[in-house]
């Protein structure tokens, strides 16, 4: 059934049992994904998949349901459920768009990825593997061995005339290796996604991987002290996606977040600035519109350390009597609209990683953090973060260090940014959007080690 | 759900390039789900999954593939572009004929969940929300849910297997959270099975309610337990979630096949204490984690894992079997048409002993009872857990005392086995999500109360 067909069958039906307000959504994906181990094919996996998911008023209340079944009688099902489910619920209803002024091109859709082969990508992974060995005489194994492709479309309608399409593709690799000398024992990965194929290297990203992992060897833990602290891109991205629901306004006006009622006023150091853009071709990952049919913005969130706005869907705006900012989406064809980062990531400085760490002249450069998930108060903004990294003496980089723990503040660290570098790196995409940062230097914090 | 020619046609087609093994998997799955906040239902979802899985082996290496298509081109399609990865396959493409796999259903459903009117559902709800607000003042949110499934699912392969099977499953759920200005604490029960709506009469969602608001004021006031190593009484039902994480995953073929489980190559072994039998068994009829057959078509079996302390058996699917030489246990399980199946427990506990539960703990001079766990985390390679305990008292002189809360139980599984000195008379199973490479699956832990006679507990306490 092809979308215009869906579209006439789902109003006639919605219309009839008394829907004021509906949406149809459409979204299909296909991709290929394998694994390689030891330089043969271990794992490998084509899939196709599609669905429909329906959302409408009826009695003053919202009521959702999905099929990936897509006939008349799953229309007759989505309607009837939607209907059923409505009628329980307490909440209010949802607000439904008419389509915004316009929207923005996109160019996320590249038919060099249609055409690589399932003899290519096998080709990729093998080299990304043998580059990850190579790379030095303490690799003992690759450890995950990705490479993939998928393509995208997605199609929605609703009954305030709204009627929208988007295409998308990409292509991913990813490797993470094993690495050993006399009992110490190293882990660590790269990835690369994109729809620029051109610009992927296998075995770049295989040396890559196998560097970054070598380079941790012989870490120690350190005393417990004040120090000055780096955090590198990766890392930083990290602590920026797991505190980004302090910016949606819903959570700001359920009392999740310190910043309800902070806009306009300054809340980080003057030379930080933080964006959410949902057209981004550096991160590879651009979309024209939200789950809700509204235009995605390249907006500041945070402009020389004032904050500027919160990220709005329609109900949290229509809450605070603002326009939406584009940042309502779903998860997928089974989840409620939420709100969602799309590209979010600190802009980047006006020196390098290196002068960062030549100014800095003795402190600690953290490249990894963990225990984001347990060791994050999301609310208050305090982390107690595991972290790994290396020393930093007389301006340069020496030992690497680990088993140490970081503490701080999330809030503090937006203020403390004293020096922001211009090595901006980009998260893989993930159902909470896309994050990035550049090196940040974040002045004094307390490091507790041995 | 798919006539014979398209399957033969689509088997066929996975075949062509010398696979030694193909599998069609499809389901018709209708799913429903309430969930309330406060005594408010604040989302009802509903929705259809829908698709086909395709495997092919080549000896042990296996491809996968899966589509919601369903039409016969597709499905044709979708085993060609699979089979393509297929090099030097030894198979003959010869496809047996069917034969149809027949049962008696031993999951009967009295009241399909789709029959009951939403409303009625949501009232359910509202009364256990009701019933955990009214238990004290200091509760102050309560979560209530309910979900239902219905699962069609038809599997079909190339030595011949065509069967069909229908999988009914409903849960309830009710979270009390007591605060205080300083500390929150919660007690959930989750009671679910293979049942449609007649789940209600089984269980009293009023009084669950009740025991859970009566968990979390307990723990309110209660006192930092106690940090050391001492003896641990784990009460029945859920508290067979250690076992079921720390030993069960290390007895599944996915990880004894890797040779990454401290329990490969120990059959036959004295793996634990005399008084441990360990069985995993999906044939309990209305059983949650129960089924007529596993997802790769296998008849469901009672597999005794360990028996008066000797390893007796793992829990093998048809690929892992293939590796290691033994044949499927009935263990092959998916979340659904998107996962190729692997080697996953279904109703999972430890058997029945001797002792009461009295007995076991007024022979216990000093030690923790933990009377409620809660979630916890394991490192598959080595089995070190890491559990909460969401109720606990301090046993001394054989009677239980004072709460404690904010204990964690920390150690590895193969110690514990080997620790367990006391097996109480009292088995109860209890209904989670387990969680795996073959995605999220319903499975029963269980056990009776037992005794370890040592373990690390963790606290903050004196």
């Amino acid at each position: 059934m092809d979308f215009v067909t869906l579209r006439i069958k789902v109003k006639e039906e919605a219309e009839k049992r008394g829907f004021t307000d509906w949406e149809i959504t459409f979204s299909g994906s296909q991709g290929t994904d394998l694994m390689v181990r030891n330089g043969q094919v271990d794992h490998f996996e084509n899939s196709i998949q599609h669905g429909i998911a329906f959302r409408g008023n009826v009695n003053g209340k919202t009521g959702y349901s999905y099929s990936e079944k897509i006939d008349d009688d799953a229309i007759s099902y989505l309607i009837k459920e939607a209907f059923d489910n409505a009628q329980i619920i307490e909440e209010e209803a949802e607000i439904f768009f008419e389509g915004s002024e316009s929207y923005p091109e996109v160019n996320s859709y590249n038919d060099d990825i249609e055409c690589i082969t399932p003899e290519k990508l096998i080709e990729n992974a093998v080299d990304m593997e043998k580059s990850l060995l190579n790379s030095s005489e303490y690799m003992k194994a690759a450890d995950y061995c990705l490479c993939g492709k998928s393509s995208g479309e997605s199609f929605m309608a609703n009954s305030k005339g709204l009627n929208l399409q988007f295409k998308q593709n990409m292509a991913v690799g990813y490797i993470s290796g094993i690495a050993e000398n006399d009992g110490d024992i190293k882990t660590g990965g790269e990835y690369w996604y994109g729809c620029d194929i051109e610009k992927f290297s296998p075995k770049e990203l295989g040396e890559k991987a196998g560097k970054k992992i070598v380079s941790h060897m012989g870490a120690k833990s350190i005393p417990s002290a004040e120090m000055n602290v780096v955090f590198e891109n990766e890392a930083m991205s990290d602590i920026l996606a797991t505190f980004s629901g302090v910016f949606f306004a819903e959570n700001a006006q359920k009392g999740f977040s310190m910043l309800e009622g902070k806009k306009g006023t300054l809340i980080g150091s003057e030379i930080l600035n933080i964006k959410d853009d949902g057209i981004c071709e550096k991160s590879g990952y651009s979309i024209p519109f939200d789950s809700e049919g509204v235009a995605v913005q390249n907006k500041y969130v945070i402009e020389k350390g004032v904050l500027k706005t919160l990220l709005y869907n329609l109900k949290s705006a229509s809450k605070d009597n603002t326009v939406s900012t584009g940042n309502g989406f779903k998860a997928g064809l089974k989840s409620p609209v939420v709100t969602t980062c799309t590209n979010f990531y600190i802009e980047k400085g006006n020196c390098t990683r290196n002068d960062i760490i030549k100014s800095v002249c003795d402190g600690i450069i953290i490249t990894d953090v963990t225990g984001l998930h347990a060791g994050a108060n999301t609310i208050s903004g305090d982390f107690s973060l595991s972290a790994e990294g290396f020393l930093i003496e007389n301006g340069n980089i020496t030992s690497p260090v680990e088993q140490i723990t970081v503490a701080g503040n999330f809030y503090d660290i937006l203020k403390n940014i004293e020096k922001i570098a211009d090595d901006v790196k980009f998260s893989m995409p993930s159902g909470m959007g896309v994050f990035g940062s550049p090196t940040v230097f974040v002045g004094k914090m307390s490091v507790s080690g041995m | 759900m798919l006539n014979k020619s398209v399957v033969e046609n689509t088997i066929s087609a996975a075949l062509s390039t010398g696979g030694t093994f193909a599998e069609i998997f499809m389901e018709d799955t209708k799913r429903s789900s309430i969930s309330m906040v406060n005594g408010k239902v604040e989302k009802a979802f509903s929705g259809i999954d829908y698709g086909v899985g395709i495997r092919i082996f080549n000896g042990t290496n296996a491809v996968y593939a899966f589509t919601n298509d369903t039409s016969e081109k597709s499905l044709v399609e979708t085993a060609k572009n699979a089979a393509v990865v297929i090099k030097n396959g030894k198979g003959d493409g010869k496809v047996m004929d069917f034969t149809k796999k027949e049962f008696d259903n031993r999951n009967i459903i009295k009241i399909m969940p789709n029959t009951i009117d939403k409303k009625r559902k949501a009232e359910i709800l509202r009364t256990a929300s009701n019933a955990a607000f009214s238990y004290s003042d200091v509760i102050s949110q309560t979560r209530s849910g309910y979900a239902d499934v219905c699962q069609d699912i038809f599997i079909a392969n190339s030595e011949g297997l065509w069967t069909t099977d229908r999988r009914v499953r409903s849960r309830f759920t009710i979270e009390a959270v007591a605060s205080s200005e300083t500390e929150k604490q919660s007690g959930r029960f989750s009671p679910g099975g293979s049942l449609g709506f007649e789940l209600f009469d089984t269980i009293d969602v009023e009084e669950l309610a009740r025991e859970a608001a009566k968990t979390a004021v307990t723990m309110l006031n209660a006192k930092n337990c106690p940090s050391g190593k001492m003896p641990v009484v784990i009460d029945n039902g859920f508290g067979g979630v250690i076992f079921h994480e720390a030993c069960g995953h290390g007895l599944e073929a996915t990880a004894v096949a890797r040779n990454a489980s401290v329990f490969a190559g120990k059959l036959g072994q004295k793996i634990a204490s005399d008084v441990v039998t360990a069985i995993d068994d999906g044939t309990i009829p209305n059983g949650w984690g129960s089924a007529n057959i596993d997802d790769e078509g296998n008849f469901c079996q009672r597999n005794v894992l360990i028996e008066n302390g000797v390893l007796k058996s793992y829990l093998i699917d048809k690929l892992n079997g293939l590796r290691m030489g033994m044949s499927s246990t009935g263990s092959g399980r998916r979340e659904s048409y998107r996962f190729a199946p692997t080697s996953r427990m279904t109703n999972t506990f430890i058997a029945a002993g001797k002792s009461t539960p009295d007995e076991i703990i007024s022979n216990t001079e000093y030690g923790l009872y933990a009377k409620q766990m809660g979630g916890g985390s394991v490192d598959p390679a080595t089995g070190a857990f890491n559990f909460a305990v969401l109720e606990g008292y301090i046993i001394r002189n054989g009677k239980i005392c004072e709460p404690v809360r904010g204990a964690t139980l920390i150690g590895k599984g193969s110690d514990i086995l080997t620790k367990i000195d006391m097996v109480g008379n009292n088995v109860l199973r209890a209904q989670g999500m387990c969680g795996s490479i073959s995605g999220s699956i319903p499975a029963d832990v269980g056990q009776p109360m037992i005794r370890v006679s040592e373990i690390t507990v963790g606290g903050r306490g004196e």
